[in-house]
């Protein structure tokens, strides 16, 4: 424990940050890395524990919980840092190891490689929700909050990226990718799209 | 796709990923951060940032509204079909700040948050493009905009001062032409009362007026002044579908159903 803890600071709140920090600082660093630039990771993987400190009362208790709160935060630090960088594309998450990485048998390698190329055909949208749950191994719900979205909305768009991805490991045709079967276009509304209008133009 | 496709398919791509390297909070740099942090005070009015030198200056855009708190409060939304609790004397239509009024709490912001925080100056905030304020009920928010950074602030019913969001390298006025509009501030604040939308932005040398339209319908009438706006309204933390923004423009016309959501991402220029 620090021997100069500031005036504020209550024994407990710093026991709770403290072990809030040795579990999820691993984890947290990991996710960052995954999707910035990894000289860059660590000033933001500050500035996530640096807000949850001053917000330790929001931080929801549990684990697994709070881990999912720590990635909420720095997903929309890391989406403002390319904001303001004028790095409007998506950057494309680097999840996957390259296939020859590490050891494994030959099929294993033709395996990795199949699914790295099909990974890499993906938007950076369905990377993203993919990622989120098969590799951040956080629950739909949390992973919803994540991106902001409602859990319905990224239920469905989870779907749609497992079949896209499930599609290019197969090879079928691009065409098959294009249309989405319209019972997975149920409850969730396409967005309307912006409308200008003129003075004197019809309503 | 049966479960087995999908739970096979999560297990390759899980088998396939970088893998978190473990221990690494053991290192030096790490607990350096932690004792950083737990040396910091936790609350406004104090210096908050971590006192480690830091070599590398990014230009941040962080949103403290990032910090969405993910608990399971619920807002009672006045005039929204709820009690008359929280943020009870917010309207739809705001009410200008007076200067002086605007001048005091845009020094307490900076003074109490945006200096220690960030590092922005009395002297940046003296030569701000915009300072926009607006009042609704008894909560009071406004903008600072300068050439390098933009940062809002909100004052609640107790006078409490919070900070809403900077963001860096704000687009240019010839980048949004006439009818262009960028999102500066989008976030969730969290106040006594329950959890607020704070928003802010710059717009296109013909917008004269912005509406935000809250999913359901209602219409939410933002501050506008010389190319800049601001509005808030209550919003519960988990509230689904996406207000969108209607800008009007001088002669009459309108560009409507902007996806906020969209415009933090990525500002519409023209």
């Amino acid at each position: 424990m620090t021997a100069s803890r500031p005036p504020d600071v209550t024994p407990g709140d710093e026991a709770a940050f403290r072990a809030l920090f040795e579990a999820a600082y691993d984890d947290l660093l990991c996710f960052v890395e995954r999707r910035t630039h990894p000289l860059a990771a660590e000033d933001v993987v500050a500035e996530v524990f640096l807000t949850a400190w001053r917000r330790l009362d929001d931080v929801p208790p549990g684990l697994d919980q709070a881990r999912a709160w720590l990635f909420t935060v720095a997903h929309h630090l890391l989406r403002n840092h390319r904001r303001g960088d004028h790095r409007r594309q998506a950057v494309a998450l680097r999840i996957l190891r390259e296939p020859g990485s590490t050891v494994a048998e030959p099929a294993d390698v033709a395996g990795r490689v199949d699914l790295s190329r099909a990974w890499d055909r993906l938007s950076p949208g369905d990377q993203q929700v993919l990622s989120l749950t098969a590799v951040e191994d956080l629950t739909g719900p949390q992973a919803a909050r994540v991106l902001g979205i409602s859990a319905t909305a990224f239920s469905l768009r989870l779907l749609r990226a497992r079949r896209r991805l499930r599609k290019f490991l197969t090879g079928e045709p691009a065409e098959f990718l294009t249309g989405e079967p319209a019972e997975f276009l149920t409850g969730e509304p396409a967005e309307a799209a912006p409308t200008t209008t003129e003075p004197g133009a019809p309503a | 796709m049966s479960n087995d496709d999908r739970h096979d398919l999560d297990l390759r791509l899980r088998a396939a990923a970088t893998p978190v390297a473990p221990g690494r909070v053991r290192q030096a740099s790490a607990q350096a951060l932690l004792e950083r942090i737990v040396a910091t005070p936790r609350t406004a009015g104090s210096p908050a940032r971590p006192a480690a030198p830091r070599t590398r200056r990014l230009r941040w855009a962080a949103a403290a509204a990032a910090a969405v708190a993910v608990t399971g409060a619920a807002l009672v939304m006045p005039g929204l079909g709820g009690e008359d609790q929280a943020y009870a004397s917010w309207t739809d239509t705001p009410a200008a700040l007076p200067a002086g009024d605007t001048r005091e709490l845009s020094r307490e912001c900076v003074r109490q948050e945006l200096e220690p925080g960030y590092g922005y100056t009395q002297a940046e905030l003296g030569a701000a493009r915009n300072v926009l304020g607006e009042r609704r009920g008894a909560y009071r928010y406004l903008s600072i905009a300068t050439a390098r950074w933009t940062a809002t602030c909100f004052r609640d019913r107790a006078g409490k001062v919070h900070f809403g969001s900077v963001m860096e390298a704000p687009v240019t006025d010839a980048a949004l032409g006439r009818r262009g509009v960028e999102l500066q501030g989008w976030g969730q604040l969290r106040t006594s009362e329950g959890y607020a939308r704070l928003m802010s932005g710059h717009l296109g040398s013909d917008v004269v007026a912005v509406d935000v339209v809250l999913h359901g319908g209602r219409t939410v009438h933002a501050t506008v002044k010389d190319r800049y706006f601001v509005a808030w309204y209550p919003e519960a933390v988990d509230a689904t579908g996406g207000a969108t923004l209607t800008l009007k423009l001088a002669g009459g016309g309108t560009v409507a159903g902007l996806p906020a959501r969209d415009l933090m991402e990525t500002p519409k220029l023209d």
